[in-house]
């Protein structure tokens, strides 16, 4: 039981992290663009999201979704309350889908990485300004359902610990 | 409404909201300062003025205060509420972190910022703005990841008693 616990925390602590980092970017980086230009926010998403951003927030979009997944077949095996199995289970399926928003959201950003060769890179701005368009779509449902899956992963901690 | 289930709300808000300005905060120290540290702090600057001074002028100061009024209401209450005192350690940890986070954006960080609210503020004093963010960032991150890691204990503390 104190392992659960101790994975729900971790789990609570990476949705967290991760909750926050993608509401900043829908609320505030992305309308920037408006702003700035967008030359120049894709120059800035190139480096930082393609850049440090690879190794920070692809490991919490990753970790959170096993930590919560594990957690649920953990509860469900130890055949605690209703209110425990539901909420750790609602924040599992979150989390799994938060990850394939992730997948679709960045399925569209990659058009955008530095990675592409030199034939395939976007320099119109309209092109990228399209991409982008579409790209905060999805950022918008991700970032609420990350929200959500850290809400519900709270609800299941204070569930479990009752 | 108890004064138990006030001190356990406001440990979930804290949780909560010290959750996302935890994670805003070191996504900005890990992902975003490094990147203005290659494309430079003049477009650091620009970027801030439309953006941190534009919508960010109200979310963030809202959402941090919002979080700051519930971590250090968790740990004032649980002392009148007959909480456990195992909960006393991570709720007054966590009240400390959020209050001393407080003063380092309030007087640290937001007067360098609110530098480049001005039409053309001069290079020089942008470069000194950018360093001093990024320094101060550092402190501030990590006050808020100790925070809400102490609300998460200390809401565990709560609940379970």
């Amino acid at each position: 039981m104190d392992g659960l616990k101790f994975l729900l925390a971790a789990a609570t602590i990476v949705d967290g992290l991760l909750a926050g980092a993608s509401l900043d970017q829908s609320v505030e980086q992305l309308p920037a663009r408006h702003r700035i230009g967008v030359r120049a926010y894709h120059a800035y998403t190139q480096a930082s999201h393609m850049a440090n951003g690879r190794f920070w927030l692809i490991p919490l979009g990753i970790v959170g979704p096993i930590l919560r997944v594990a957690a649920s077949f953990w509860v469900y095996r130890l055949g605690l309350a209703e209110d425990a199995v539901l909420s750790v289970g609602m924040a599992a399926v979150l989390a799994v889908g938060h990850l394939l928003l992730t997948l679709r959201a960045g399925s569209i950003n990659w058009a955008l990485t530095p990675w592409q060769p030199p034939e395939r890179q976007i320099k119109d701005e309209l092109e990228l300004a399209k991409i982008f368009q579409s790209f905060e779509r999805w950022q918008a449902v991700r970032a609420s359902v990350q929200l959500l899956t850290f809400v519900a992963g709270v609800w299941a901690l204070v569930a479990v610990m009752q | 409404m108890t004064l138990v289930a006030v001190t356990r709300s406001l440990a979930v808000g804290a949780v909560v909201l010290g959750g996302i300005v935890a994670g805003f905060s070191v996504n900005r120290l890990l992902v975003e300062l490094p990147a203005w540290v290659n494309l430079g702090p003049e477009q650091w600057a620009s970027f801030t003025r439309h953006a941190d001074l534009g919508k960010g002028l109200v979310v963030y100061p809202l959402e941090g205060l919002a979080a700051l009024v519930c971590s250090v209401g968790a740990a004032v209450l649980a002392h009148f509420d007959r909480s456990d005192e195992s909960a006393f350690l991570p709720l007054h940890l966590a009240g400390v972190g959020a209050l001393l986070a407080f003063f380092v954006t309030r007087f640290l960080i937001a007067p360098e910022v609110l530098t480049l609210r001005g039409d053309s503020p001069n290079p020089s004093s942008i470069q000194n703005a950018f360093a001093a963010v990024r320094s101060w960032w550092q402190l501030k991150a990590g006050l808020h990841t100790i925070t809400f890691a102490c609300n998460v204990w200390g809401l565990m503390t709560l609940m379970s008693h």
